[in-house]
């Protein structure tokens, strides 16, 4: 009973994220260009939009360990790592360029980044993770 | 960003924070990156300490999630 009504309540948190997705169209990632280059601003709020969705990400994680979520979980998960786990050099040379204001590297970095979390975010949908949609 | 959608975030993510307690998950990292984009909706400019808070956060998500799985 109780790991049903944790699912649930996480079940919820994820499906919230869908709402959440609506107020966040200003963050969303968006394909980089000459016309829509990647400015410190935008860094910013790519950054705490992924900071989000690894929020709930990792509360899936949490529930995994916890055994309150559903029994692919952990597979579910290493497939996903899969792709975040590209991730963090990725984040560092976007960081940098857009700090020197290199626009083109940055453009290049920012759409390998986007690709990346766009097939995180594809593994977790095939999966039928709650709320990934919303990823 | 408006004033209407950072209303709508601040109501969402509360949403979020009530569902994740219920679950009995952490709100902090889901919190603070909610605060940073108000924050940045609100002043309409980043400072690199803003940006330096927001990485930090982020990068611990990231390296929370990127462990591995026993």
């Amino acid at each position: 009973m109780r790991k049903m009504i944790t699912a649930l309540a996480l079940a919820t948190a994820l499906a919230g994220c869908a709402q959440l997705q609506e107020a966040l169209q200003a963050g969303k990632l968006l394909t980089a260009s000459v016309s829509n280059p990647v400015t410190r601003e935008r860094l910013k709020t790519t950054e705490d939009t992924l900071a989000v969705a690894f929020g709930l990400l990792n509360a899936y994680k949490s529930a995994c360990i916890k055994g309150a979520a559903d029994v692919n979980c952990k597979s579910n998960i290493r497939a996903i790592q899969v792709y975040t786990r590209k991730l963090p050099p990725l984040l560092a040379r976007l960081r940098s360029f857009v700090n020197n204001n290199d626009q083109v590297n940055a453009i290049m970095v920012f759409n390998e980044l986007k690709s990346a979390y766009d097939n995180a975010k594809n593994v977790a949908t095939t999966a039928a993770i709650p709320g990934a949609g919303a990823l | 960003m408006d004033a209407v959608a950072v209303f709508a975030l601040i109501e969402k993510g509360l949403t979020i924070v009530t569902a994740l307690i219920a679950a009995g998950q952490s709100v902090e990292p889901a919190m603070q990156a909610l605060m940073n984009l108000v924050t940045g909706a609100k002043q309409g400019t980043v400072t690199p300490e803003q940006l330096a808070q927001t990485e930090e956060l982020l990068d611990q998500q990231v390296t929370d999630f990127n462990s591995d799985i026993q």
